[in-house]
């Protein structure tokens, strides 16, 4: 069933490109997509691993696909599929006003999705890093979408940056190559295994492949590109970005590798905690001054990031089930305040905190739903945000990182600070009556996106007994 | 060895080249340099069939991919591109060193080849293993190919339109 994920958006583009009149479904490209999406979501609540497995084994056999389903392939995919949902949703009113842009940006959302259900489960290094290219080149293409000056800027720093981190994964697939004469992550863990994980060369290919994970993550010190790039391309692609793109590339990919291929080991635990406690400061830091608010979203997405690492650095079952509980988290509370952005740019022309200066206040809705993302994301109880970072404050005091612990617990209150203050400078100020008067709450369709998520922000953070035994802690071992 | 070295020298220097050409041009022909001088190290390193792919592809279609884009760019005013070139310059005045600096810290600290490379068994060449072994890549390879031309038409497109 998982082949099917990533084989049917190729055959929906070729419908929807299709140059015969009968065959082609080009006005239809946004309900396809966001159905295709919504759809994904459902197969994979419903199916568990045991079914995508056994009805894949059918393609594996006469295909010869490489891939494996586990429960973290589903966490992504759930993911993907939800935010790509929520982007198409919000696109279809951000993107552009000329129908073909829209056509092409639904296009790119259906190989974006499918590219990441590749990505998810494949069980190849140089596979991987093929998926991870294409995510790559379509978040350029879409950055670039807005085609001004700025959009222009913020793509060619994307990919100039993260071309970098592509020399350095390959360079790292190499020398994983020439040690363990293969590609497959389970032949580079028997290399590591067998004692090859001693030698100076497999320790330098993991080094160089932690580097390169890390730029593409966005996190301190190369996050350079991260507030450039949210804040330069429609909300949509911000929405699609901050997501699940640049964290499925990143994240997604660093869990992989502790889970599937080199394990956890102290070493590694030790560059994950300090890379992320500084994410943490750096990005909170980074986002306290913003005047933009896609930046300063930007720059929250890159402490999120940090807690993150943390919970993969705690070198624990509960840190790695945390650290992906957070990663989905963050996808949703992200994915909403982006779409908020999206409706306060479409009613009050810009996204300036100090130009808008409580003008908010009439989008009761909008405003609603910001609070409620902002909350979660400030880990405030019983939201979901809340618990997943208690998971990973709890992982890192079991696993003896006590002033890591109490930093991060700190280094909330850092991001309560930022977000409450976006709040009240937005929303609660007292603005000028007169430019209110016109203010009205944004379009439904801008709407759908965050009142799905905070739902689902409220209701995991209250179910959370049930959620955290069925379903985040049997994310996998990692040891 | 000394033939392996100079050839990476060579292709240092038209790596230097394409980045400071003055005009577009310049990078590309540079570009077509730099791959070509990489065939002919694939060539040496027994690798005939990634050296042809780097010659096609890279020397040749990527070349006039960017040629074709440089021809529908608009070109620098005479004032800018005095200015660029002397900014382009200044930006790189540390490389020298920096490369040096490189240099002299790996010839004194050699990474310690302490392992024994993997013999890679398989009884496949390489097309085989290309269309009917690697499937996962060509699905990928797929999707690099439809991401691809919508990039094309999206930014020629908007060229057009402007």
């Amino acid at each position: 069933m998982a082949t099917l994920l990533f084989i049917i958006p190729i055959l929906i583009i070729l419908f929807l490109n299709s140059p015969f009149p009968g065959l082609s479904l080009r006005g239809k490209a946004y309900p396809i997509t966001t159905t295709f999406a919504l759809i994904q979501v459902v197969v994979i609540l419903l199916a568990g691993t045991n079914r995508f497995n056994s009805l894949d084994s059918f393609f594996q056999q006469h295909l010869h696909l490489s891939f494996q389903v586990d429960n973290l392939s589903l966490f992504i995919m759930l993911t993907a599929g939800i935010i790509t949902a929520s982007a198409a949703l919000t696109g279809e009113n951000t993107i552009s006003d000329k129908e073909q842009y829209k056509f092409y940006f639904h296009n790119l959302l259906l190989l974006n999705i499918g590219s990441l259900n590749a990505l998810a489960c494949t069980t190849d290094i140089f596979s991987m890093y093929i998926f991870i290219e294409v995510t790559a080149l379509i978040c350029f293409i879409l950055i670039a979408l807005k085609f001004d000056v700025l959009a222009y800027e913020g793509a060619f720093k994307y990919i100039m940056i993260t071309s970098v981190a592509t020399l350095f994964m390959l360079t790292a697939i190499a020398l994983a190559m020439m040690i363990a004469g293969g590609t497959g992550f389970s032949q580079i863990k028997t290399a590591i295994e067998s004692g090859s994980g001693t030698s100076t060369v497999m320790k330098t290919a993991i080094a160089i492949f932690l580097i390169g994970t890390f730029i593409k993550a966005g996190v301190v010190p190369f996050h350079a590109w991260v507030p450039d790039a949210y804040s330069s391309a429609p909300t949509a692609v911000s929405i699609l970005l901050a997501g699940i793109a640049s964290k499925a590339m990143g994240m997604y990919t660093l869990m992989r590798f502790l889970k599937s291929v080199f394990g956890f080991n102290p070493q590694i635990g030790s560059i994950l905690l300090a890379v992320g406690m500084l994410t943490v400061i750096v990005g909170a830091l980074g986002a306290l001054p913003q005047k933009d608010l896609k930046r300063l979203l930007a720059y929250s997405s890159i402490s999120q990031n940090g807690y993150i690492l943390l919970g993969l650095g705690a070198g624990t079952q509960l840190g790695f089930a945390g650290a992906v509980f957070h990663f989905f988290n963050h996808a949703i509370f992200k994915s909403s305040l982006f779409a908020n952005t999206a409706a306060l740019e479409q009613r009050l022309g810009t996204l300036d905190i100090d130009k808008i200066n409580g003008r908010g206040s009439k989008m009761t809705f909008t405003a609603a739903t910001s609070v409620i993302a902002s909350l979660s994301a400030a880990g405030i109880p019983p939201l979901a945000g809340f618990w997943s970072k208690l998971i990973i404050l709890i992982a890192l005091w079991q696993s003896g990182n006590y002033f890591l612990t109490f930093l991060a617990a700190t280094a909330g209150i850092l991001t309560l600070a930022y977000l409450l203050s976006f709040q009240r400078r937005v929303f609660f100020a007292s603005g000028d009556d007169n430019q209110d008067q016109n203010v009205t709450e944004a379009d439904n369709v801008l709407l759908y996106s965050p009142l799905l998520f905070c739902s689902l922000t409220i209701l995991i953070g209250v179910l959370i007994p049930y959620f955290l035994g069925s379903i985040i802690l049997p994310v996998d071992k990692i040891l | 060895m000394t033939l392996h070295i100079l050839m990476l020298v060579s292709m240092f220097i038209a790596v230097i080249w394409t980045v400071l050409a003055p005009t577009l041009i310049g990078s590309a022909l540079g570009l077509g340099i730099t791959s070509s001088i990489l065939t002919i190290i694939m060539f040496q390193f027994n690798a005939p069939l990634a050296a042809v792919f780097e010659l096609s592809i890279c020397t040749g279609l990527i070349s006039v991919v960017f040629i074709s884009t440089i021809g529908l760019s608009n070109p620098l005013s005479y004032t800018e591109m005095v200015k660029r070139k002397m900014n382009r310059f200044k930006r790189f005045i540390f490389l020298p060193l920096i490369i040096l600096l490189i240099e002299i810290y790996f010839i004194n600290n050699r990474l310690p080849f302490d392992f024994k490379p993997a013999t890679v068994v398989s009884n496949h060449d390489v097309s085989t293993i290309f269309w009917n072994v690697r499937h996962l890549d060509i699905v990928g390879q797929i999707f690099l190919l439809f991401v691809g031309v919508i990039g094309v038409i999206v930014f020629f497109k908007e060229k057009e339109r402007k």
